[in-house]
C-alpha cells in the first residue's frame, strides 16, 4: 500500500524541481501575476519573498495545480503542476492550515496519508517531528494556532516528499518554535529536499535560503542570491561616531559627495562608500580637528534590501 | 483511486453526517412504514375487517421488501440529497479543499471517492433499513399472530437494489449541489426546495397541463417513485406512501436514476476540475 516517493520519479536528474516561464494569471480583471519566471535546482532552499498582495501564495498554488496559470509554462519535477505524479512528490502548506475541525489532529494526518497510500506509522514519524505527538488525539477544533500550524507542517512532510511548499510555516509558533522550525527547514535542506518558502520574517529566510525571489504586483523584482541581493548597491553601510558632527559631515561630503553622507539626527555619520576609502577618511577627519570615536562597518540585510527594492518598485508605478 | 477512496471512506466513517442521517432515516422508515400504520391498524374499528387485513398485509413479512423501500421516492430522496450535500460541501467551509487536492490523486478521483464514499455510506444505510423492517415485521407478524413468510430473496435483493440506486442518485445529486454552491446552506435550501417543492408541483400540475406530462417523467422523484412502484409498493392514488407513482415503467425508471447520477457525478468532477481553489 505504501508509495515510494523516490520509485515515482523517473525525471532526469537535472530536471528542475520547480520550472516556471512567463506565467500570467488574473482573478477576474485583478491580475495577481505577470509573466513570472522562476528555476528552483533540487536541494536547493530557495525564498519566496513580496509585502501582502505581491502574488507569493498564487504562484505557490499554481505549482500544485490548485490554481490555474493563464498563460505561460510550469513544470514540478518536470511535470505538470497538479498532476498526481507531481503531488506526490510535494507536501505543502499553503497559508493557514485548514483540516476536519472535530477530528483529532492524528486522524486528519490519517486520511490525508491514506490519500498518499501511506501506512499510519508514517503518521507517528511527522506527528514526533513537530512535536505534537502528546496532543495529536484531541480535537483539532481545539487547537492554538501554533499546534494548527504544526500540524500542518505534519501534514506537508508526509511521505518524505523531495519539493517542500511551505507558506508562512512560523506563523502563530512560539520562539520556541520559530527556532525549531527554521532548524527543520535548513535539516531539510542539508538532507537534499528542496524547499520553496514564503515568509515575511525575511531574518529567517535570510538565514536559512540560498536563493530568493522578490514579487511585487504580481511581477518579478529580483531573482539572485541571498549573498548577491545583499552585496548589491549600497550593500556596506559605514557607520562613523564623530564629534563635533557638522564639521564631520562637512568634510566626509567634500571627499564622497553630499548624496553619500545622508543627514542624521544624532552624532553617527552613515556612509555608504566603499570601506577601502575608510582610513583616509578618518585621517582627514583627525586633521581636521573632529575626534573620531567608532568606525563601524554594517552589512545590509535581506531586510533592507526587500524594503530598497519595493520601495523603488512602487515608486516607479507611481511615476 | 483505491488510496482517494481509502482516504475518504476513513474520513466519512468519522464523521457524524452517516450516522445522524442514516440514524434519522432508520427512524422515519420505523415510524412511518410501520410504527404509524400499526397504530392505526390498532386502533380501526374491528368490525372493519377488510380494512384491518389490507393495512396488516402491508406490515407483515411478505411484504416487507415493498414496505421497506416505498418512503424512499420522497422522504428517503430528501434525506439522502441531505446526506450528499454533507459529503462535499463542509469542504468548503472548513477550507479542506486545499489539503484534501495536494496529496496525490487528481481532481477527478478525489471528487469520484467522495461520491463512491457517499453510496458505500447509503448501501450500508439501505442494508441497516432493510434490516430494521424485517426485524419491526417479524416483531409485528408475532405479535399478531402472523406467519413469519419472507419474500423470495431475489424481490428482497431487488428491493435492496431499488434503495439503494434511489439513494445513491439523491445522495450524488446533492454532493453535485454541495460542489455547485460551494458550501451546505445554499446547496440544502435548493435542493429541498427542489425536492419538496419543485418537483411536487410540477408532477401535480402535469396532471392538468398535459405539456408538463414528458416533464414529469423525467424528475428525479417520478422515476423513484415508478421504480418503488415497480417493486411491488402501492402507489399513492392506491392509498399508498405519497411520491409513489406508476408513470413510468421499472426500466424506464432506472434509466432515468442512472442519467441523473451519472450527470450529477460529472457535474461535481467538472465543477472541482476546472475552478481555481483559492
Amino acid at each position: 500500500m505504501s508509495i515510494d516517493v523516490g520509485a515515482l520519479a523517473p525525471s532526469p536528474p537535472d530536471t528542475p524541481a520547480v520550472h516556471v516561464a512567463g506565467v500570467s494569471k488574473s482573478f477576474g480583471t485583478l491580475p495577481a501575476l505577470s509573466d513570472v519566471d522562476l528555476r528552483v535546482q533540487r536541494g536547493q532552499v530557495y525564498g519566496v519573498l513580496g509585502p501582502n498582495g505581491a502574488g507569493k501564495t498564487t504562484l505557490l498554488r499554481i505549482l500544485l495545480g490548485l490554481v490555474h496559470a493563464d498563460t505561460g509554462t510550469v513544470r514540478v519535477s518536470g511535470r505538470h503542476p497538479g498532476a498526481p505524479e507531481a503531488l506526490r512528490g510535494i507536501g505543502a502548506l499553503i497559508e493557514t492550515p485548514a483540516f476536519v475541525p472535530h477530528l483529532s489532529g492524528r486522524t486528519n494526518l490519517r486520511v490525508l496519508a491514506r490519500a498518499r497510500g501511506l501506512p499510519d506509522s508514517e503518521v507517528q514519524r511527522v506527528l514526533e517531528i513537530v512535536q505534537l505527538d502528546g496532543r495529536a488525539d484531541d480535537r483539532y477544533g481545539g487547537y492554538s494556532l501554533g499546534m494548527g500550524q504544526r500540524l500542518g507542517v505534519a501534514a506537508a512532510l508526509l511521505g518524505r516528499p523531495p519539493l517542500l511548499v511551505l507558506d508562512e510555516p512560523t506563523n502563530g509558533l512560539d520562539p520556541d518554535g520559530v527556532v525549531q522550525m527554521r532548524e527543520l527547514v535548513r535539516n531539510l535542506g542539508t538532507d537534499g529536499t528542496t524547499v520553496l518558502l514564503s515568509s515575511h520574517i525575511l531574518g529567517e529566510v535570510q538565514q536559512i535560503c540560498e536563493r530568493v525571489v522578490v514579487l511585487d504586483r504580481g511581477r518579478t523584482i529580483a531573482d539572485d542570491t541571498v549573498e548577491n541581493l545583499r552585496a548589491g548597491p549600497g550593500a556596506l553601510t559605514v557607520e562613523l561616531r564623530a564629534d563635533p558632527p557638522a564639521p564631520a559631515r562637512t568634510i566626509a561630503r567634500s571627499r564622497f559627495g553630499e548624496a553619500t553622507v545622508p543627514e542624521s539626527d544624532d552624532a553617527t555619520l552613515r556612509l555608504h562608500v566603499d570601506p577601502g576609502d575608510v582610513p583616509a577618511l578618518v585621517r582627514a577627519l583627525v586633521e581636521g580637528g573632529v575626534d573620531v570615536h567608532e568606525v563601524r562597518h554594517e552589512r545590509q540585510s535581506l531586510e533592507d534590501v526587500f524594503f530598497e527594492l519595493t520601495r523603488h518598485d512602487a515608486a516607479e508605478v507611481r511615476s | 483511486m483505491i488510496a482517494a477512496l481509502n482516504a475518504e471512506t476513513l474520513l466519512l466513517r468519522h464523521r457524524l453526517a452517516p450516522l445522524v442521517v442514516g440514524g434519522s432515516w432508520i427512524a422515519l422508515v420505523l415510524a412511518f412504514a410501520f410504527g404509524v400504520p400499526y397504530i392505526v391498524y390498532s386502533t380501526l374499528d374491528p368490525d372493519a375487517t377488510a380494512d384491518r387485513a389490507d393495512l396488516l398485509e402491508t406490515l407483515v413479512p411478505a411484504a416487507v421488501d415493498s414496505t421497506s423501500v416505498s418512503s424512499y421516492p420522497m422522504f428517503g430522496g430528501a434525506i439522502m440529497l441531505i446526506l450528499g450535500v454533507l459529503v462535499t460541501g463542509p469542504e468548503y467551509r472548513w477550507g479542506t479543499w486545499t489539503a484534501r487536492l495536494s496529496q496525490g490523486p487528481g481532481r477527478a478521483q478525489v471528487v469520484l471517492a467522495k461520491i463512491a464514499a457517499g453510496v458505500l455510506a447509503v448501501i450500508a444505510i439501505a442494508v441497516a433499513a432493510a434490516v430494521t423492517s424485517a426485524v419491526a415485521s417479524a416483531v409485528i407478524a408475532s405479535v399478531e399472530g402472523e406467519p413469519l413468510n419472507w419474500p423470495a430473496p431475489v424481490e428482497m435483493l431487488a428491493s435492496l437494489g431499488g434503495a439503494v440506486l434511489i439513494s445513491a442518485t439523491w445522495m450524488s445529486v446533492g454532493a453535485a449541489l454541495g460542489v455547485l454552491f460551494r458550501g451546505t446552506s445554499v446547496a440544502l435550501a435548493v435542493g429541498l426546495v427542489w425536492t419538496l417543492g419543485l418537483e411536487n408541483a410540477i408532477a401535480g400540475l402535469a396532471g392538468v397541463i398535459g405539456a408538463l406530462e414528458p416533464v414529469r417523467a423525467v424528475l428525479l422523484g417520478t422515476a423513484s417513485g415508478s421504480l418503488v412502484a415497480g417493486l411491488g409498493a402501492p402507489t399513492q392514488g392506491d392509498g399508498g406512501t405519497p411520491g409513489v407513482v406508476d408513470h413510468l415503467t421499472p426500466a424506464a425508471a432506472c434509466a432515468v436514476l442512472a442519467v441523473y447520477l451519472v450527470a450529477s457525478t460529472v457535474l461535481a468532477v467538472a465543477l472541482v476540475r476546472r475552478r481555481d481553489i483559492t
